[in-house]
């Protein structure tokens, strides 16, 4: 039976965390002086690169290379934004790190703000999350009074503050640029890259986006070191991972574990208890709503970001959505393109008018009222997903691209019967 | 220092190389070629979104499509505009734009110009292969100008770029998400920029089309006309367009003129092109007959002029008729004009100052050219490394130099502005000083004084007592500026070597206008990076032709070019005296607006009463017709060909573009037809060679030629007239009377401005531009409203010594206490018959 | 620009938390960054998003009313319309669709007697489905004026509206 093994999650539930002086008696912030006072900033994105930690967010770029895009002597002053706009369906780590444990997230965002020479940091968290500001709020000026946030950072002469700003209800501010834009007081609209953030980001200045998860990793990767963290997991993705688990199992739950040891139907029978009622699995998102579907019969490959990869999805997020048999894939294909419709900002072609089209389509379809060719012209519409000025346009296709393919004969089986009914209704009177 | 030009890439696009600038967007790369990658949502004035998708081009080693709009051309790039992958993206795009499209083209005015037609024939599908319901917006009115059909729209968004980028104000914006996003203003409320018209130009569909001409034209029946805007002095390159088999304007465009209005235009020029078909015009010579104008022919009434001014002529000489051109007519029908006066009446009682009451007779304008200022406003901000505005409400004023002034502060050109009122330019500048309305001169003099100090420059003894003429003590308290704000202004220019200073009518028009010049001048020498060279001073006279006017010689006491007139004739104000006393026997008004415009409206009421011949030309029925013995009608600017000298002294040559009127001449024809009941020895010359004879007779117009004056290339020389002489001897004492306090009963200086929507001159004829008008109002500070207890939108009734007008009042911060503003020149509200100009005393009452 | 200046009588957010203004004004490098938080300011002012709200908030930042439209109309939280006392969001996404979220959307419809998006007539509660709240692994979930509900039945939310003065 394969278990945890907590690293980020270490003290959650076990242990109080909100103030500094409980988290410093778990070894909180030492990580901190250590990055100030014994390590230079290129030490320390040298020991982040050697990690092997990559962004937590979905992308999954390797965050040392990521810092080092920061360009040197730079004249303005450079930005760190984290990322807790977790929105992407199926996704609940992010907000237990910040309302369990925010130091954590606090010391790994300082410690990044060191390496990338910031001394300002934005936490975008998504406007939702009431108690997850507030907790964080609190956490930042407990912290600026102990003298970790503001001038001269624990007398190691390094100034940095941290603000935290709330978005208001938009998917798209989770994509780092729309993310920016938000900040910036507009319309989150994503922007063409390049130029790319970390050249020219918030305010035209140079700025690294990082996620929650992956900021609050750094920690433990300065304290014992990035060969440490690298000898955990796979070779692509090294360290822990925190997996979101939902959907149709007994026990869903975030559970943090090391990729490798076990395949998705282990971890969905030794994590989440299996399916209530013991019914059968019919389908698996396994790294967030945007990600591929998998079929039952493919998941007994390894729980690993190259296995999921050969077969076809990713473990973008790290939130697997276990569906059972009961499930009508339709209309889950119908409610994801519903999520994208809603969400696509509308500054782009593609995606501004294809998501609509999809949702069209896909309802008409549902409501038998599907014509024949619907699905190639799905298809075909899919064709367009590299063509947006962001990944959104790419994210509402490939649930639907995956769901025709897993489970064409579902939508066939509704627009077969209806499109012959059409055809004698709308047939010329002789 | 070497001048290093540009470092230089070479790329290859669709197999053809080609060398561009670095940095140049792929898109404008290949357009170098002749090859034109479609796109939506690029223009170049415009920052990039690369939102449309249409311009995704290939690009080798880049896996994705890259939008050309977007992506910097690069050193050895390899791209390819039509390959399989390229097209088949763009086919997809047009699908998707389409697929909400409403298929309404036949009712679309945009047909024929418009890109989703072009591109769909180019790039797109036959067929559709979408089956649902389109989705619908509700249509808002968003005002009399603009047609907002949302249906249509794309979201290219260049009209929300154009609005917030270029003219500065964010009124349309993009409301919603995904495929709800719509165009939109503010609750649907309508748009109020002056600049809005030009997203029309801007739109690639049919989403914004113009309102004053929708459903009157399809664009394939129309022909253009290059011509230029009449309605203020920038002097915009414009197209006439008229239709075909009609002589009905129906749109008037932009022009590209690098140097003037580049390729925009107000909604002034824009819209108001229905003066030229108003159905409300002089269309036959009438005389009057037992009391009453009857109708005539052109013979009979040219005929009776002449009868009557042969007469007067010959029993009291020339001096006994006069004639008043106001500063709107062609360069060939001002000179002729005052050429008819000299030559064949031996009269120099000629002005076309219609507006102001100039305090000696060379104003302040003919100041400025004594003191050689260099009075190119758009060369002079180009260059300057500061603007300084004084006096001057550009956005109210001359709306396309706003713009452009807008442009340098965007730039990052400081931009300093002192006048009596905020004004809309206020938020781009990067200071702004008020003063009390009326104390233009003492605040100048302080101004002068104390950047002469900071910059320990010696001004001249003259000058030192004239300034001090104006500082009484408390002056600074008088002006209504603190010392502290003189002090920081006379900081700021006193380190801005290289800025250049712009002067508005509030400044160089009226008694103080030549004492104001001559201050702005000197404070413009000390700013001057260019020692003993002409002071970067421009004024700016607003009509469309007052620098023409001026050039032309229609002054008393000097002609064409400036020359001095050995015995000067009398101004406008002198006339006006000179019909009450019985000393003028003969006036002609010709396109002079005379009641509504001179400063005394009573003063010219009586004068056109009493007069005993009056001759009034022009297009339309102004309110000096029922004065008038004769009226002839003229034709308007569209119909006639001629040049015109705007604000920057450029020379531009107008076609007319359509058919005369019948029964109306030009003002060319009609003059030239009563100089020959002279048998003058004028053959009947057409406007080129009466442009010749101005090239001859006004020295700084030597180089200019009619050919020329058609591309926009002629600019007039710098004046070079030694014998002009100034004096300031008319400082302080003349004017003190402006200081003085109020009359006991009369406790507000009244204030006037200019508005641009209000409905002065030809403004009225234009229907759309009535409808966009905006209702005259009396503007008070708060505490003076408390006062007399009136509040916010309340009428009250503005009293002066000769008359009253009911007005709603505005309560605002921007007032200056003691005073009440209003803007604008209405009609109905004369508010030019309240006060006398020196006098501009009145009481408010509710 | 007094020709276009809106003859606002009530300035609510400057009559009420002038250094609130001043404080959010301060946190960013750029004015218009404070956007978001002053709406934020706005709504706990104006009880939602008004157009007096939306004047107020431009003529802070200094840009238009429109400007101010696009950014309220592209994030769903700010409400343009009154809500209830009590607003309930709840999730509809995938997670909480698999869980039961249409049968607790239906529950509360038919208890509160309104439709989604909709307030009741006595103004004490209003109803919205809203995406995934991030609740997904103790699904279905919802919030009642941003506090969470998680695992939730037709049972349990009858007990929670009930519960709620």
């Amino acid at each position: 039976m394969a278990e945890e093994t907590r690293v980020l999650l270490q003290h959650i539930g076990s242990a109080d965390l909100l103030t500094v002086k409980d988290y410093r008696e778990k070894g909180g912030y030492r990580a901190l002086e250590i990055a100030l006072k014994d390590k230079t900033p290129e030490q320390i994105v040298e020991e982040v690169a050697q990690s092997g930690l990559k962004g937590r967010g979905g992308a999954g770029f390797p965050t040392g290379m990521k810092w080092s895009f920061i360009p040197k002597d730079v004249e303005k002053p450079v930005y760190l934004c984290c990322n807790a706009d977790e929105s992407e369906p199926g996704t609940c780590k992010d907000r237990i790190i910040i309302e369990q444990n925010p130091h954590l997230l606090l010391e790994g965002i300082l410690i990044a703000c060191r390496a990338i020479g910031s001394h300002q940091a934005f936490i975008y968290i998504r406007g939702e999350f009431h108690r997850g500001a507030n907790i964080l709020q609190m956490a930042i000026e407990e912290a600026r009074r102990e003298g970790l946030i503001g001038k001269n950072i624990l007398g190691a002469g390094f100034d940095c503050e941290i603000a935290v700003y709330r978005g208001a209800g938009a998917y798209i501010c989770g994509e780092e640029t729309g993310l920016l834009t938000s900040l910036e007081g507009q319309r989150g609209y994503p922007r063409n890259k390049p130029p790319f953030p970390a050249v020219a980001g918030l305010y035209d200045c140079p700025t690294i986006i990082n996620n929650v998860e992956t900021l609050s990793a750094v920690p433990v990767i300065i304290e014992k070191g990035g060969a440490w963290y690298a000898a955990y997991g796979t070779e692509k993705s090294s360290g822990t991972r925190l997996l979101c688990l939902s959907g149709h199992v007994n026990t869903p739950g975030v559970y943090e574990i090391v990729l490798g040891n076990m395949t998705i139907r282990e971890f969905i029978r030794d994590f989440g208890g299996g399916v209530p009622g013991g019914r059968k699995i019919k389908g698996v998102i396994p790294g967030g709503s945007s990600m591929p579907v998998l079929r039952d019969d493919q998941l007994d490959i390894p729980l690993t970001v190259e296995d999921i990869q050969k077969a076809g999805s990713s473990l973008g997020s790290g939130a697997m959505i276990v569906m059972d048999e009961t499930v009508d894939m339709v209309e889950i294909a119908l409610l994801l393109a519903k999520f994208y419709e809603h969400e696509s900002c509308g500054q782009c072609t593609p995606c501004r008018e294809g998501t609509h089209w999809f949702v069209q389509i896909l309802e008409a379809v549902q409501q038998g009222e599907g014509r024949p060719g619907d699905i190639e012209l799905l298809l075909d519409i899919c064709r367009s997903e590299y063509t947006s000025i962001c990944p959104l346009w790419a994210a509402a296709v490939w649930p639907v691209r995956a769901f025709l393919k897993q489970f064409r004969e579902e939508f066939e089986a509704k627009i077969q019967p209806r499109s012959m009914e059409a055809e004698a209704e709308t047939a010329p009177a002789s | 220092m070497s001048q290093t030009g540009p470092e230089m890439v070479t790329l290859t696009i669709d197999g053809r190389q080609v060398t561009v600038p670095k940095g140049t967007p792929i898109i404008d790369a290949a357009l170098q070629l002749g090859i034109d990658i479609p796109h939506y949502c690029y223009d170049k004035d415009l920052s990039v979104v690369a939102s449309c998708r249409l311009c995704l081009v290939e690009i080798e080693k880049v896996p994705k499509l890259q939008p050309s709009c977007s992506t910097p051309a690069a050193e050895g790039q390899v791209v390819y505009t039509r390959s399989d992958k390229v097209l088949d993206a763009r086919r997809m795009q047009m699908e998707f734009l389409l697929v909400q499209h409403p298929l309404d083209c036949p009712v679309c005015d945009q047909g024929g110009e418009c890109k989703l037609q072009d591109y769909s024939r180019e790039h797109g599908a036959e067929d559709t292969r979408f089956h649902y319901r389109r989705r619908t917006f509700p249509k808002p009115d968003i005002g009399p100008f603009i047609d907002l059909e949302r249906n249509r729209c794309i979201l290219c968004s260049r009209c929300v770029r154009f609005m917030d980028e270029i003219a500065g104000n964010a009124e349309l914006v993009v409301v919603n998400r995904g495929w709800k996003s719509h165009i939109t203003t503010f609750q649907d409320q309508p748009l109020k920029n002056e600049f809005a018209g030009n997203t029309i130009d801007l739109c690639p569909v049919g989403a914004l089309t113009s309102k004053v001409t929708r459903f009157r034209t399809r664009v394939w029946e129309l022909k253009s006309k290059p011509s230029i805007c009449s309605l203020c002095s920038v002097g915009c390159s414009i197209d006439l367009q008229h239709r075909n088999r009609t002589r009905e304007i129906l749109r008037v465009l932009p022009r590209l003129s690098e140097k003037v209005n580049y390729r925009w235009i107000c909604d002034i020029g824009r819209f108001g092109f229905d003066q030229f078909n108003s159905d409300n015009r002089l269309k036959k010579p009438a005389i009057r007959i037992n009391g009453d104008l009857q109708e005539t022919s052109w013979a009979n009434a040219l005929g009776e002029i002449a009868k009557k001014l042969k007469v007067i002529v010959g029993a009291r000489g020339g001096a006994a008729a006069g004639g008043i051109i106001g500063p709107r007519p062609s360069n060939e029908t001002l000179f002729l004009f005052q050429q008819f006066f000299r030559e064949i009446l031996k009269s120099n009682n000629v002005d076309h100052r219609t507006e102001f009451i100039p305090g000696q007779q060379d104003d302040g304008f003919l100041t400025s050219i004594a003191l050689r200022a260099v009075n190119q406003p758009f060369e002079e901000i180009r260059k300057a490394s500061a603007v300084i505005l004084l006096g001057t409400d550009l956005p109210n004023e001359l709306p396309i130099l706003h713009l452009q002034v807008r442009e340098r502060a965007s730039a990052g050109i400081p931009v300093y502005l002192a006048h009596h009122r905020p004004t809309r330019l206020d938020s781009v500048c990067s200071g702004v000083w008020g003063y009390r309305p009326g104390f233009e001169t003492p605040f100048l003099a302080d101004l002068l004084k104390k950047t002469a100090q900071k910059m320990e420059s010696l001004l001249s003894q003259e000058m030192e007592e004239t300034i001090s003429s104006f500082l009484p003590g408390a002056e600074n308290e008088a002006a209504g500026v603190s010392e502290q704000q003189v002090n920081e202004l006379a900081n700021i220019l006193q380190q801005s070597n290289g800025a250049t200073l712009l002067v508005g009518e509030s400044m160089f028009t009226g008694k103080a206008g030549p004492v104001n010049v001559r201050l702005a001048a000197e404070l413009a020498h000390l700013l001057s990076s260019d020692v003993g060279g002409p002071p970067p001073l421009s004024l700016l006279p607003l009509h469309n032709n007052s620098r023409g006017a001026a050039d032309m010689g229609c002054y008393p006491h000097r002609g064409p070019g400036f020359e001095p007139i050995e015995k000067p004739g009398r101004n406008t104000a002198q006339m006006l005296e000179g019909c009450i006393d019985g000393s003028l026997q003969a006036l002609i008004l010709f396109n002079a607006d005379l009641l509504n415009e001179y400063p005394d409206r009573d003063l010219a009421r009586r004068a056109l009463e009493k007069v005993p011949f009056l001759v009034v030309a022009d297009a339309y029925p102004f309110s000096t017709i029922p004065y008038a013995d004769i009226a002839l009608p003229l034709s308007t600017h569209a119909e006639e060909d001629g040049t015109y000298t705007n604000v920057d002294g450029r020379i531009q040559r107008a076609l007319a573009a359509v058919a005369q009127l019948e029964g109306a001449l030009t003002g060319v024809q009609a003059i030239l037809a009563l100089g020959e009941r002279w048998g003058a020895g004028w053959r009947q010359v057409n406007p080129s060679r009466i442009f010749e004879m101005i090239a001859r007779a006004v020295p700084h117009y030597k180089d200019a030629s009619w050919t020329d004056a058609g591309k926009g290339r002629c600019v007039a020389k710098p004046v070079n007239i030694s014998l002009f002489q100034t004096s300031l001897s008319l400082a302080a004492s003349s004017l003190a009377s402006s200081y003085k306090p109020p009359l006991p009963d009369y406790p507000f200086r009244l204030v006037r401005g200019r508005f641009l929507f209000d409905d002065s001159g030809e403004k009225r004829f234009a229907p759309s531009l009535v409808s966009r008008r905006e209702e005259c109002w009396a503007e008070m500070h708060p505490g003076d409203a408390k006062k007399i207890g009136v509040h916010e939108g309340v009428m009250v009734s503005l009293e002066g010594v000769l008359g009253s007008i009911r007005l709603p009042a505005r309560i605002s911060n921007a007032a200056a206490p003691g005073c009440v503003t209003v803007l604008g020149r209405y009609d109905d509200k004369p508010v030019n018959g309240l006060t006398a100009e020196d006098q501009p005393w009145i009481k408010v009452q509710l | 620009m007094p020709e276009t200046l809106h003859n606002q009588e009530t300035r609510k957010i400057r009559d009420q938390q002038p250094g609130k203004i001043d404080e959010i004004l301060r946190r960013f490098p750029q004015k218009k960054s404070a956007s978001i938080p002053l709406l934020y300011l706005a709504w706990d002012i104006y009880g939602y998003i008004s157009p007096e709200a939306m004047i107020e908030v431009a003529e802070i930042l200094d840009v238009s009313p429109a400007y101010i439209q696009g950014i309220v109309s592209f994030y769903t939280m700010f409400p343009l319309k009154m809500t209830g006392n009590y607003h309930i969001e709840v999730c509809a996404n995938i997670s909480c669709h698999l869980t039961g979220a249409q049968e607790v959307l239906k529950t509360l419809e038919n208890r509160l007697g309104i439709h989604c998006g909709e307030r009741t007539g006595d103004g004490r509660f209003s109803l919205q489905a809203v995406e995934c709240l991030a609740g997904c692994s103790s699904a279905p979930c919802m919030q009642i004026n941003g506090k969470e509900y998680t695992h939730l039945t037709p049972e349990k939310v009858i007990e929670i509206i009930d519960s709620l003065d």
